[in-house]
């Protein structure tokens, strides 16, 4: 058996696999995440591909998770699982379920919970020159950020505006786009993203929320309401001395923030510009 | 510290008590055990147990710090209206909202 590894933070995860069509699969999800040294172990996963029965096999230590022919739900399958067994044992920084974004080196991260547009901002503001370190994952450690660079993990209401305002195609499948059954996956270079390679300083907060009844606004919020929406988004609290409490607090303390309403995508850039300028 | 915008919390997801009762003369204790910290006139409290976060804004920071163990809910109305006369018409009601959430939350109660 084959073994690719994912390494994330201080987090080194390994994937057995058996096949092309599986190695295409990690190519496709891993290929931008760099090497690491010095990582702790988590779990394992299998990924292979029956060339007889036309057919993905995902397991995550014994468990099965996937058996069936779609590409795009194993590689979305393996993600999601592979991103809960890097959080379970991180402990180097503050690890938060939250996009980030970079212009001229001023850090932009936007934290939130699933469904609340963080994948759609991203390929927006990449799509509009903004450099990409994530849709998903961010950790922060030593006053950077470092993102987890998969593809971009598209649901249907994101498809709709970013097809409406790119122009990218994302209902059909292809080499850069797989259908997950909740969506699309995308390659950030869809988006003519730059992949940010340095490790910008978190300078901005943005706490995004989609919903299609409520025009573009941008509000400023105080700094323990930052405090308690960014404890909301950290997902290796348990791995943290106090949960992170200090830590999350001098974050609140350094960075503006702000909550973004938006329901499309025409005064998004203006508005995050304002705010880095 | 100006007593100037409604109770807010963030994170409400109990039903509130009744504010019919809550009786002026009852103590409101404090749970033990947050970690909290003061940002501006604004509190985070953060509960390692339940994994709680919340956000108090500026008035409501107040009486979460006037909620002592000691004074009853007469005693920290006197103490609010006395502080701020102008807004005595605003102030009881904002008190009984803020404490009638705080039970909600599991933040304090009442003896």
């Amino acid at each position: 058996m084959n073994q690719y590894r994912v390494t994330f933070g201080d987090v080194s995860i390994s994937v057995a696999w058996q096949g092309k069509a599986a190695l295409a699969i990690l190519d496709y999800l891993f290929a931008n995440i760099p090497p690491a040294e010095n990582y702790l172990v988590g779990d394992s996963f299998q990924l292979l591909y029956s060339e007889q029965n036309k057919e993905y096999i995902l397991h995550r230590q014994d468990k099965l998770l996937y058996q069936g022919s779609a590409a795009g739900i194993a590689a979305a399958r393996l993600l999601d699982a592979l991103i809960h067994a890097i959080s379970q044992p991180c402990q180097s920084g503050l690890l938060f379920h939250a996009a980030a974004l970079s212009w001229n080196n001023v850090g932009i991260l936007l934290p939130g919970e699933s469904g609340a547009g963080k994948t759609t901002l991203s390929a927006w503001l990449s799509s509009q020159g903004f450099g990409f370190l994530s849709d998903e994952l961010i950790l922060v450690k030593d006053g950077l950020l470092t993102g987890f660079q998969r593809p971009l993990h598209i649901k249907q209401v994101g498809i709709d505006l970013l097809e409406k305002a790119t122009g990218v195609g994302l209902h059909v499948e292809g080499a850069d786009v797989l259908k997950t059954g909740q969506g699309v996956l995308a390659r950030s270079s869809l988006f003519n993203a730059v992949v940010c390679s340095d490790l910008p300083p978190p300078r901005l907060l943005i706490f995004p929320q989609y919903n299609a009844k409520i025009e573009f606004e941008l509000t400023p919020i105080s700094k323990a309401n930052s405090s308690m929406r960014l404890m909301n988004c950290l997902i290796n609290a348990r791995n943290l001395n106090k949960h992170g409490f200090t830590e999350i607090n001098a974050l609140a303390k350094s960075v503006s923030a702000y909550e973004m309403n938006y329901n499309c995508l025409d005064k998004v850039v203006d508005g995050v510009l304002g705010l880095v300028r | 510290m100006v007593y100037s915008s409604r109770l807010f919390i963030c994170t409400v997801i109990a039903p509130v008590k009744a504010i019919d009762d809550i009786k002026p003369s009852q103590i409101p204790t404090p749970k033990q055990g947050y970690q909290l910290e003061a940002l501006d006139d604004e509190l985070f409290l953060y509960d390692i147990g339940n994994t709680q976060a919340i956000h108090l804004n500026s008035a409501s920071a107040l009486v979460w710090q006037l909620c002592d163990g000691h004074r009853n809910i007469q005693d920290i109305n006197t103490l609010l209206q006395d502080a701020y006369p102008d807004k005595r018409d605003q102030i009881t009601q904002d008190l009984y909202d803020s404490l009638s959430a705080f039970l909600a939350q599991g933040m304090i109660q009442l003896a």
